[in-house]
């Protein structure tokens, strides 16, 4: 496999907050290194979403976005706009995401 | 799993739901990754695992009353609901002369331990509660099933968690009629039993064999 030509990282990574509510999210994120755009990613974690099945459309919803604040986070709110979360918030995962991918 | 997802689609009336485990078990909750539970241990200690429906954290279910309650009329707001409901399983443990006391989100303590761990979901404007209160707690065997990273499972982490979570010591027939009396005295109702029906039973057969036992639900995250 010639790695110069591949410019996909993908990066797993495992972090977890401990919010008032105690918590854990984990992330696995792989993104093109040169465009900076998500390729996939996994929220999972013992948190509580209603409705549940928004994981996944927030998942799906994510792949093709630039790994940047604003991009994220006006995704992010327009798919979780009728959703509770109980367990991180919205800001909380963007700077997750960001932190994680080289602290942008 | 399937007999509550099977209330939370077919229930007109408040339903409370009683029930143990034919054998331990672990169920991790609707968004945790598979890459929490040790499988190979669990297949050695005949131990089965099954997503749930709802979110949360992973459960060792052993030795526990399990309860479900599903209800069409209940608070909109999360955390309101969840305290209403958990008041079901308070009363029962106050009947048992426990202090229990609510502790957010979705936790019940008694002496500032865990003795009682709830989840919700909401489909089909109806509300289903699923919870499990603690008999005895075997915390090295659930650390053992479960993949926790080497480092934390140490003395101090099992001493942890020893501190944080409890049993009740008390019979499961005590803290079910304790949940009845409980059920009574909160909706002002009785209670009338139901067995299920063989057609219930075969839907919730049918939900085990295609949905719940199946890989693809298991290994979904």
């Amino acid at each position: 496999m010639n790695h110069k030509l591949d410019s996909s990282i993908e990066k797993i990574i495992t972090v977890s907050i401990t919010k008032k509510l105690g918590k854990i999210v984990k992330i696995n994120l792989s993104y093109k290194e040169e465009s900076q755009i998500i390729q996939s990613i996994k929220i999972t974690g013992d948190f509580f979403i209603h409705p549940e099945e928004v994981i996944e459309e927030l998942e799906q919803g994510l792949c093709g976005i630039k790994l940047e604040k604003e991009y994220l986070e006006n995704k992010m709110k327009l798919i979780l706009e009728d959703s509770k979360i109980f367990g991180f918030d919205i800001d909380s995962l963007v700077k997750m995401i960001l932190e994680t991918c080289g602290d942008k | 799993m399937a007999i509550d997802e099977y209330l939370l689609y077919n229930c007109n009336d408040p339903v409370l739901r009683i029930y143990g485990w034919s054998k331990p078990c672990i169920s991790i909750g609707y968004f945790q990754s598979t890459d929490e539970v040790d499988f190979k241990k669990c297949k050695e200690q005949n131990v089965d695992v099954i997503r749930r429906i709802t979110g949360g954290g992973a459960v060792f279910h052993d030795m526990e009353v399990t309860y479900s309650f599903v209800t069409k009329d209940f608070s909109q707001g999360i955390m309101e609901s969840y305290k209403e409901i958990s008041e079901i399983v308070i009363q029962a443990l106050k009947e048992l002369g426990l202090d229990a006391k609510f502790s957010p989100l979705n936790d019940v303590t008694v002496n500032e331990k865990k003795v009682c761990g709830n989840a919700q979901t909401r489909k089909n404007n109806t509300l289903l509660q699923h919870g499990t209160i603690l008999l005895k707690v075997d915390v090295e065997k659930m650390f053992s099933l479960l993949r926790v990273p080497k480092e934390k499972i140490s003395d101090k982490n099992i001493l942890d968690v020893k501190n944080r979570v409890a049993g009740i010591s008390k019979t499961f027939d005590q803290v079910s009629d304790a949940l009845k009396n409980s059920t009574r005295d909160i909706f002002g109702c009785e209670l009338v039993s139901h067995t299920l029906s063989d057609k219930e039973l075969e839907s919730c057969q049918k939900l085990a064999d295609e949905k719940f036992s199946d890989e693809k639900w298991t290994f979904k995250r």
